[in-house]
């Protein structure tokens, strides 16, 4: 799996000092994140991304899952740290047959709402199974891989995040990967 | 491929498949409790997966009840 995208020239210096403004340091605190974003360095990306067209039948593939939904299994796994306002960048790894109940979520940055009534509004993994088992596709990869989509400081992403990812995914061999950003 | 409730971000991106539901943010695959469209949700991205050709940019966004 090619990863071609560098993180670009700069980047660290320009949060670094979104990170250190004071202002944003007192909205972060004060959980403003209307005023702390005001003025985010959103990364931006103007390249045209690689495309690997994708030439399996999906009756014969195998999809991994992706979700940044702060998802965890309660009692085994550190929950992410939720609190900080500048985000968590680990990820945990959920057997796919985990059953629901015991996962919980660790995301302090939208609604639960919708998933503390339906887990399947977030993690795609028991529809997915209902949609293998009529042979949409022929297996989904194990383990559910799940990130927490809040993380400002974005090079952590291109550092930790993606690489933890591609780590997992070289180990489960998919031919897809389904990514469900939150 | 990537599932999306958030038009903006995805663009910025430049992510090169989407599926973008429009719902609110914590029910990026349909609303709870509705499997039907949870499914159908989840079978429009696989096989736009398997679509061979350009990039696409799939918005599911009116459809949403």
């Amino acid at each position: 799996m090619p990863y071609a995208m560098d993180i670009p020239d700069g980047a660290h210096e320009v949060l670094a000092a979104w990170q250190t403004n004071p202002a944003v340091v007192a909205a972060l605190a004060r959980a403003d994140w209307k005023a702390a974003f005001s003025d985010y360095p959103y990364l931006e990306v103007t390249d045209t991304p690689p495309f690997t067209p994708f030439t399996k039948p999906l009756a014969s593939a195998k999809i991994a899952v992706v979700t940044t939904g702060g998802i965890y299994i309660d009692g085994q796994q550190p929950a992410f740290d939720a609190a900080n306002p500048l985000g968590d960048a680990t990820i945990r790894y959920i057997p796919i047959d985990t059953p629901y109940s015991r996962l919980k979520i660790a995301h302090d940055h939208y609604d639960h709402t919708a998933p503390n009534q339906d887990l399947s509004t977030i993690n795609p993994v028991q529809n997915l199974r209902i949609l293998c088992d009529e042979g949409l596709f022929r297996t989904l990869a194990n383990p559910l891989i799940s990130a927490h989509g809040y993380i400002p400081l974005w090079p952590q992403i291109f550092d930790q995040l993606i690489p933890a990812v591609i780590e997992s995914l070289h180990q489960s061999q998919p031919d897809g990967v389904l990514l469900v950003p939150v | 491929m990537a599932i999306y409730t958030l038009r903006a971000s995805a663009k910025r991106l430049s992510l090169s498949r989407v599926v973008f539901t429009g719902f609110p943010r914590g029910q990026t695959l349909g609303m709870p409790n509705d499997r039907p469209r949870q499914l159908e949700i989840l079978r429009q991205a696989l096989t736009h997966l398997s679509t061979a050709g350009a990039p696409l940019f799939q918005d599911r966004g009116d459809d949403r009840p």
